[in-house]
């Protein structure tokens, strides 16, 4: 029984929110990848703003650990 | 720990604050983990259970190891989560890519074509791709406007390629497209008496605008995008005219013309781009500023979006050592964003973050919940069909598979005259599901990633070391967006439930669209 409790607790699905599971939806065809560009925004999209395209690119180890610390000093306050 | 990218199986783990979790690319789940799952995990696909206790002996109890084990193999069996899988080939359709198949989607799906207006601009931003800063880019130039007959052909091509799709754009590009508004006017037109169902947008940096070019483009209902980078010195540090004086108070002029004269217009078909742009004052004075009351962003009326300064290698972003600065810019607006998430459900004043993460954030809230062994093929990456989704004409009447490969003379599809070359395209889809599918097979990001034909072609060939830097970047993105998702929610679970009220039609829409 110990065993069973700890495993219970070791691995559980991320609680998304009530709706997720039964709004989760697809793209392209058959729903494996996203999006590269201003698809998901249709009804606006214009030309691309050519000078905006490649921002993941700059993202690196130096951004994650920006990232982590601003959410310790969000939660650790 | 920061991250762990497993190998045997297509997952990552992270620690988010206090907590550790999961992705899980075969089953597309989120886990939250206890931390010895992140260590064992890899090892449970190579040893045998004795082997991991003997392994971990030194750091863990036996009956945790085995409890681990247990746990691995049992979410395995229950949820179909953490199993490993290799993705077989890429494909952009169920059988084999063939040119019946690709012809048949290019002769009647098209959704958007982009018209090189000119290559003229009236502003010498220092940041812009076509400011002659960048390495391999072209320069604004007055030779290079397209001719009123290529340009109507080219829409007689679009018209009868687009009989299927529901939503069809025609975008007016440039340089800056006011400098030929006869020409505008002409276009849109003619298009309307061939179909007045196609929608056109326009990006304009603005100080062109006047009463009676609004006038037209309400009337026409056309969606018009204008640049403004934020604060009057902010703004005019970078988008200056040709004389050096900045364009903040003409562009801002301009946008309380459109909201005091035509309300609905700046309601319905506005929409903002700001450009992030090194800024010598306090980040927090650009979210006031966009959250001033000119501006009504919350109520996405106008939109906002926002941009990046292209990274490749330019003199811009080594003067104003861009990287130190998008760095303080970002942790900036993670904490923003986190904030009004986790603390308030208060969405008022994040105009900038909000513009910033929540594309991304709404790809994992609506991630759909298949596993990746359910699928007859694979989509390869973010890429398109060239010349489906942006077919963009140049001013000498070639098509390029979207205006970011316009400059990349080997990546032409086409032209006005001839029409589609669809061994070209095949050729070219081919090459890039060839040269990608091995890296890209095991990653934990493929069904997050947004890599396209751009992020690989350089020197009319396929670049690795190019690809390499941006599958680095993708991974690193997704790794921060993912610990903002989880820390929000593990602190307020139900903080994302607004996207329903917000457009989830918007996305089943696009999904719609897809499918044609």
């Amino acid at each position: 029984m110990e065993i069973i409790n700890i495993q219970s607790k070791m691995i559980k699905p991320l609680s998304e929110g009530n709706q997720r599971s039964v709004h989760s939806c697809t793209f392209y065809e058959n729903d494996t990848t996203m999006c590269a560009c201003c698809i998901c925004d249709p009804n606006t999209r214009g030309a691309g703003d050519i000078t905006a395209t490649r921002g993941a690119s700059t993202m690196n180890d130096q951004m994650v650990a920006a990232g982590s610390v601003a959410i310790r000093d969000i939660l650790s306050f | 720990m920061e991250y762990t990218e497993f190998k045997n199986i297509n997952a990552l783990g992270f620690q988010s604050y206090q907590d550790y979790y999961i992705y899980d690319s075969f089953s597309n789940q989120i886990l939250k983990v206890e931390p010895i799952i992140l260590k064992v995990l890899d090892d449970s696909f190579e040893l045998n259970k004795e082997q991991v206790i003997e392994k971990y002996s030194t750091s863990f109890s036996k009956n945790l190891i085995l409890s681990a084990l247990e746990s691995i193999k049992e979410i395995q069996q229950t949820e179909k989560a953490l199993l490993s899988f290799k993705i077989p080939k890429f494909s952009i359709c169920q059988q084999e890519t063939t040119l019946d198949n690709l012809t048949q989607k290019l002769n009647n799906n098209l959704t958007q074509l982009i018209l090189n207006v000119t290559e003229d601009c009236n502003l010498v931003c220092e940041y812009c791709v076509y400011s002659g800063n960048y390495i391999n880019r072209r320069k604004h130039n007055k030779s290079n406007n397209i001719t009123e007959t290529s340009a109507k052909k080219a829409v007689d091509f679009f018209c009868s390629h687009n009989r299927s799709s529901k939503d069809k754009y025609i975008s007016l590009y440039g340089g800056e497209p006011f400098l030929r508004f006869q020409f505008v006017k002409e276009i849109v037109e003619y298009t309307k008496q061939i179909d007045p169902d196609i929608n056109f947008a326009i990006t304009s940096n603005g100080t062109l605008l006047n009463e009676s070019i609004i006038k037209f483009l309400d009337k026409n209902d056309i969606s018009l995008t204008i640049s403004l980078d934020g604060p009057k010195d902010l703004h005019d540090n970078y988008r200056v005219y040709k004389n050096g004086v900045g364009t903040f108070e003409t562009v801002m002029s301009k946008i309380k013309l459109i909201k005091e004269k035509f309300p609905t217009f700046y309601s319905n078909k506005l929409k903002i781009n700001s450009v992030v742009s090194p800024y010598n004052g306090d980040i927090k004075e650009i979210s006031h500023f966009f959250n001033t009351p000119l501006f009504d962003f919350i109520k996405n009326s106008p939109k906002f979006s926002l941009g990046l300064i292209n990274p490749e290698e330019n003199q811009f972003v080594k003067k104003y050592d861009y990287d130190s600065y998008i760095l303080n810019f970002f942790y900036s607006m993670f904490k923003e964003f986190l904030s009004s998430h986790i603390n308030s459900n208060d969405f008022k004043n994040i105009t900038i973050s909000k513009a910033l993460f929540v594309k991304q954030i709404k790809m994992l809230y609506f991630r759909s919940n298949r596993f990746l062994s359910e699928y007859n093929y694979y989509w390869p990456n973010g890429i398109c069909i060239p010349g489906m989704r942006s077919l963009f004409v140049s001013s000498r009447g070639k098509f390029y598979p979207c205006e970011k490969l316009y400059d990349y003379e080997d990546m032409v599809i086409g032209d006005i005259e001839s029409g589609f070359n669809f061994s070209r395209i095949l050729e070219i889809i081919n090459e890039y599901c060839d040269i990608t599918i091995k890296d890209c097979r095991k990653c934990w990001a493929y069904r997050l990633c947004g890599e396209c034909f751009l992020n690989v072609r350089e020197n009319k060939s396929w670049d690795t070391v190019k690809r390499n830097q941006f599958c680095v970047g993708q991974r690193s993105m997704w790794i921060c967006i993912l610990k903002i998702y989880t820390t929000i929610l593990a602190n307020n679970s139900n903080a994302f439930d607004y996207f329903l009220d917000e457009g989830h039609n918007k996305y089943e829409y696009v999904n719609e669209m897809i499918k044609q």
